[in-house]
């Protein structure tokens, strides 16, 4: 596992584990009702069908016994970890390097100004295992994961509040083909379960992916460019004008496709882009 | 993937199992588990883990040795059962019993069989309301003998008569194939009830237990329309109503819709309905003798189709899962219900709606769990199922898979279909071990060259072109090593209970799972669809039909013996408990080199061994043994010599319509069903002689499957006219080989240190057309000081002439002749004979009155002690030449 370096006072976001993540209740889980489905019927019910059942941690393959973390056990969650160390003021790359002085660290990208969305964050470099657990999530379509990976977006979000807060969420879309071969879009799955525990709104197929593209993998920066040019469409724009959206994905690569639905939007009307990922591919 | 109910349920199945030797009484039972609860409570407080566990099996076992004997006293004082078994109704006098069919009649050979939920039963005596099931097998009234003409419709007859007598709510007519009695018919009938009974011989099927297990309590027999009053017409439960209406109007449909052969109809009700009465015996035959049986019957792997099928089906709609779960899961019980909940057909659904239930949750789909579950479950409502070989093949068919069929598919399939997933993908090799990342290069190069070659631009379709035969090729082997898993165990499940061997069923198997994956949701498509739009559907009909044709000529071409099909005794118990442990230490120890070769080697030639089964049969040295076979009424005696030769005299024959059961002679084959299972309990895969007394159907009937059977070397004979049905004997036994011999009166045959010194047919003997008890071979077998008077069916007439031939007759045993009619065994050949012990062989409530009080009092007078095959069941006199013991299956 990539060990990024202890420096617990120049970076930005505030570490929280995930055990802690999932220890802190929402905010806004006041509900009554709520309470009495999540307290006291959910573990009832998840007690009764462990037994018919049972679940196994699709990393160790040992017994998952608390049921609200899918199907990954406890102590593979808490391998786990935030990112540590410094990072990009904007768009949130993790520098391999401690030895930064600057107050305010740019990275190469932001420099440059390549990225037309505002803020990013993710929750973690893209590696094992939360690599594995993301790969699980898509692939073996494990729907049950969307919830405990929202709740590592969430630990994002309540770190970086003022900059995170936004009027709507909008999932990175998938072309209907490929949802249809997946079973369902991964963002999408993602953002429901975090406009859940912020309540902020989520509008369905506000942003369209109109031509099937090629997986981005194995591209260069370029090639992702040209490959994804002209792949996105807004469908209501007006529902856009002068919002600030949170642009909600898995992985953050090298950024070209939230670059280009950030393009997208902001034609169409959106005052500011964030954007929150779970991982975020950190090179070198 | 995790199974915490399996080792559960094996307790729980171990704890029945014990139940049976164990035989302590109830409140011991419940204060042992109740102990142990407290025991795992404490150890629960105390927080030793794998005490608990083990403790929590112990309590489970007990609960399993407890289950059964709750379940008996769970019956209520006025069920059926407990009547009947406490003997409160007495049976002795005709019934009359008010009740619901809950099902339509089965045409079953000469009539139709029914089923009634009875409310209620009475007699002279005494009234009762109850529950329970009764069977009834109501006569045609010689409607298929009389009459040959076979467009008029099955039963029309009968209809035509109940409806001319005081029938209420007449039956539709005109329609064809309409069943006497439909289901939700209530009715009210007079019979002479039975309890049901078995061949009381070793090594026989357990019929008592299995109508007990499907509910049904007592029989009966009905000749005669006026007997039955049909009360009303629609009755039954608000739930099942619907279920019955839907199940006659689909095969009523398959009827009408379905444009093929009488022969494939009847395979597509089983096919899709469950319905198997209709089929030839030449087509179960077929099937049974190739090993795909399974598919003609409803069993779990049709589920499995409806599931997917459904739940496809659904997804098509676009349909959210919580909404396409629950409809399937609805489609699934109904299509279980509608094709009448076998064992089978329940553990699938509800192993299905397992499944769903964990898909919709994202929880492990563990097949081993869902199977336990689904085994638990049964087993709690009838713990007695556990007994059932359907039940049993069920199961075991599944566990094979879970435990044998996965692991292996996991190694050798699995990781080819992983590596053909997004192929397009270069970027995915590297998750893949070498040898597969090579095999995704190779395939993408395969498909660059197809799109050189082609100039097709498509990706996509080039893809198809390569890796749709890749995964049909890789589904086949999925098929293939399925079957060979589910085969290493129904190998000796079905040597244990049909006692038959089909090496070829395991390829078959991977022909004909596929055909009726496909034919089983077309047909039941194309038999909606022609609700909706008949002639839209008569294309795929015909695809049902054709396909179904291609199965049974399938079945029947590799039914032939010659294609490793063939029939083998009952092993010996440690050889199917060695195989079964070393199977199961294999599955264990398999990650171990040492170990596991070893138990494979061990399982490996335990399976051939039971295969080939090179053993002898058993028998007890210098003593010869004749048993007195129950077949009912008829005759069949087994003799073994001292040099473990045997014998086989006639094979029994029911006669039909007669019995107080839904037995009759055309759906009943005494030899495969009675004769043969004894034999092969003995471990016999040979006969050195059978011998035909005379050519009446219940001597002779069973000796043609006897034939098939075994490898008899000759058969003896004495004089009988031609009919057709000893012309197809004396064929078959040609065709097999056997040596014919005729013996007559005068005659003699020392075999295997016995001797027979024959007494009848007389040289000058008159045959007349048709066979008669007089042309009976009657001999006497003498054993050292012993001897033996076995006498067929010879009448007055013949024991005269014996008696006038001055031959010493004089004999230890008698066997009585004519099952004790009034007209043999005078007190004249009484005198001559002067037995010791006098055997009948006779069914119980003989239709012709047999044993006659008369011949009872000639026997007793001469005190000569009288053994009956339906008291004693099977009666062996065993003899070392002087010594005479005499053993009975019974008492």
């Amino acid at each position: 596992m990539h060990q990024l370096p202890r420096n617990a006072g120049a970076g930005s976001s505030r570490g929280i584990t995930s055990s802690e993540a999932f220890g802190a209740s929402t905010p806004h889980d006041s509900a009554v009702d709520l309470k009495f489905t999540s307290q006291i019927l959910n573990p009832l019910v998840n007690s009764l069908l462990s037994v018919f059942f049972p679940v196994t941690c699709s990393l160790c393959q040992s017994v998952v016994e608390d049921l609200s973390l899918g199907v990954i056990c406890q102590s593979c969650w808490r391998r786990v970890g935030p990112f540590r160390g410094i990072l990009c003021t904007r768009c949130g790359y993790g520098f391999p390097s401690t030895n930064i002085q600057s107050a305010r660290p740019l990275c190469g990208g932001c420099r440059r100004s390549l990225f037309l969305f505002d803020f990013a964050r993710a929750y973690s470099p893209f590696e094992d295992p939360l690599k594995e657990i993301i790969h699980q999530f898509k692939y073996s379509s494990h729907p049950s994961l969307a919830k405990p990976l929202a709740h590592l977006l969430l630990s994002v979000y309540q770190s970086n509040p003022q900059e995170l807060s936004a009027d709507l969420i909008i999932p990175v879309p998938l072309h209907r083909s490929r949802e249809r071969e997946r079973g369902f879009n991964q963002a999408f799955e993602l953002s429901r379960q975090f406009s859940r525990l912020t309540r902020i709104p989520l509008p369905t197929r506000l942003l369209v992916r109109t031509r099937p593209t090629k997986v981005q993998a194995g591209l260069s920066r370029r090639e992702r460019r040209i490959n994804l040019r002209g792949a996105f469409e807004v469908s209501r724009s007006r529902v856009l004008e002068d919002k600030t959206v949170l642009l909600i994905d898995d992985v953050f690569t090298t950024g070209a496709t939230l670059n280009e639905c950030a393009k997208i939007l902001k034609e169409h009307g959106a005052l500011r882009i964030n954007v929150l990922t779970l991982a975020r591919v950190i090179r070198g | 993937m995790k199974s915490p109910l399996f080792p559960v349920t094996l307790a729980f199945c171990a704890g029945i199992l014990l139940s049976r030797r164990l035989s302590s009484p109830i409140s011991q039972l419940l204060l042992t588990t109740l102990a142990l609860l407290l025991v795992m409570w404490l150890l629960w407080l105390m927080k030793k883990t794998a005490l608990f566990f083990g403790v929590a099996l112990l309590t489970f076992l007990s609960i399993g040795a407890l289950w059964p004997l709750l379940h008996e006293a769970s019956f209520e004082p006025n069920h059926l059962r407990t009547l009947v078994k406490s003997g409160r109704i007495d049976l002795a006098e005709p019934c009359r019993v008010t009740g619901i069919c809950s099902k339509s009649s089965v045409q079953r050979g000469i009539g139709e069989q029914a089923e009634l939920e009875v409310d209620q039963i009475e007699n002279r005596y005494s009234r009762f309301f109850t529950r329970g099931k009764v069977r009834l097998a109501l006569y045609y009234q010689k409607l298929k003998k009389d009459h040959d003409d076979s467009h008029e419709p099955r039963g029309q007859k009968f209809l035509n008569s109940l409806e001319a007598g005081h029938v209420a709510g007449a039956s539709s007519q005109g329609a064809p194939a309409h069943p006497v009695l439909e289901a939700g018919d209530r009715i009210e009938v007079l019979a002479n009830l039975t309890r049901p009974k078995n061949f009381n011989n070793p090594g026989q099927f357990d019929y008592v237990s299995y109508l007990e297990r499907q509910g049904v309590f007592l029989v009966g027999t009905i000749k005669n329309d006026l007997l039955i009053t049909k009360l009303a017409a629609d009755q039954g439960s608000f739930l099942i109503k619907p279920i019955w209406k839907l199940r006659a109007a689909l095969l009523n449909q398959l009827n009408v819709a379905f444009t093929a052969s009488e022969e494939v109809k009847a395979a597509l009700r089983a096919l899709l309905l469950g319905e198997k009465q209709g089929l030839s015996p030449q087509v179960e035959e077929s099937f049974q003798a190739t090993g795909i049986y399974h598919v003609l019957v409803i069993s779990g792997q049709h589920v499995a189709i409806m599931a997917a099928f459904f739940f496809g089906f659904f997804k098509i709609l676009h349909l959210p899962k919580g909404a396409s779960v629950p409809l399937t899961m609805l489609g699934l019980v109904t299509y279980c219900l509608v094709t009448e909940a076998q064992p089978s057909i329940v553990r699938s659904t509800l192993m299905s709606c397992l499944f769903l239930i964990g898909l919709s949750f994202d929880r492990d789909r563990s097949l081993l769990n869902s199977l336990s579950t689904a085994a638990l479950a049964l087993l709690l409502v009838d713990p007695f199922w556990l007994f059932d070989p359907g039940f049993q093949l069920s199961f075991l068919a599944v566990l094979s898979i879970a435990l044998i069929g996965l692991p292996l598919l996991r190694h050798t399939t699995q990781p080819y279909r992983n590596a053909l997933w997004q192929i397009e993908e270069a970027s995915l090799d590297a998750q893949f071990s070498p040898r597969l990342a090579d095999f995704r290069i190779a395939l993408r190069m395969k498909i660059e060259s197809l799109r050189n070659q082609w100039k097709l631009e498509s990706f996509n379709l080039n893809r198809h072109a390569v890796i749709s035969p890749l995964k049909v090729g890789l589904y086949l082997a999925d098929v293939l090593l399925i079957s060979v898993s589910i085969q290493l165990v129904f190998f000796a499940l079905m040597i244990l209970y049909f006692h038959r061997v089909s090496l070829l069923s395991v390829f078959l198997n991977v022909l004909v799972v596929p055909l009726v994956g496909l034919l089983v949701p077309v047909g039941l498509l194309s038999l909606l669809l022609s609700f909706i739009a008949p002639m839209a559907s008569l294309v795929v009909v015909k695809l049902c039909g054709w396909l179904t044709y291609n199965l049974l000529l399938l079945a029947q071409y590799f039914a032939s013996p010659s294609l490793g099909n063939y029939r083998i005794p009952t092993p010996p118990e440690w050889l199917v408990i060695m195989y079964f442990l070393s199977l199961s230490f294999f599955l264990f120890f398999s990650y171990k080199k040492i170990i596991g070769a070893l138990c494979g080697c061990v399982a490996a030639s335990a399976l051939m061994l039971l295969l080939l089964q090179p053993f002898n049969p058993t028998f007890v040295p210098n003593r010869l043994e004749v048993t007195f076979l129950d077949v009912r009424q008829g005759d069949s005696i087994f003799l073994q010599f001292p040099d473990n030769s045997n014998m086989l005299i006639d094979g029994g024959g029911l006669l039909g319509r007669s019995f107080g059961e839904d037995f009759s002679e055309e759906t009943f084959d005494v030899g495969e069903q009675v004769v043969s299972p004894f034999l092969w309990s003995l471990g016999l895969k040979a006969l050195d002689a059978v011998v035909l007394t005379h050519a009446h159907h219940d001597h002779m009937a069973g000796l043609y499957s006897i034939l098939n059977n075994f490898q008899v070397n000759e058969i003896w004979l004495g004089q009988n006219p031609y009919t057709p049905e000893y012309v197809r004997l004396l064929k078959r036994a040609i065709r097999k080989d056997v040596i014919l011999r005729r013996y007559a009166s005068g005659d003699k045959r020392l075999f295997h240190g016995g001797e027979m010194v024959f007494l009848n047919p007389g040289k000058d003997h008159h045959l007349s057309s048709v066979p008669s008890n007089n042309d009976s071979l009657a001999f006497q077998l003498r054993f050292g000081a012993r001897a033996f008077l076995l006498t067929g069916d010879i009448e007055k007439k013949i024991e005269n002439q014996i008696i006038s031939n001055h031959v010493p007759i004089n004999s230890n045993v008698l066997k009585v002749a004519h099952h004790g009619s009034r007209s043999s065994t005078t007190d004249e050949f009484l005198a001559r004979v002067n037995p010791m012990l006098a055997v009948i062989s006779v069914a119980e409530h003989s239709p012709f009155g047999h044993p006659h009080a008369e011949v009872l009092t000639r026997l007793r007078r001469k005190s000569i002690e009288v053994f009956r095959t339906d008291q004693h069941g099977a009666i062996t006199i065993s003899t070392d030449g002087n010594q005479l013991t005499v053993s009975t299956f019974l008492r």
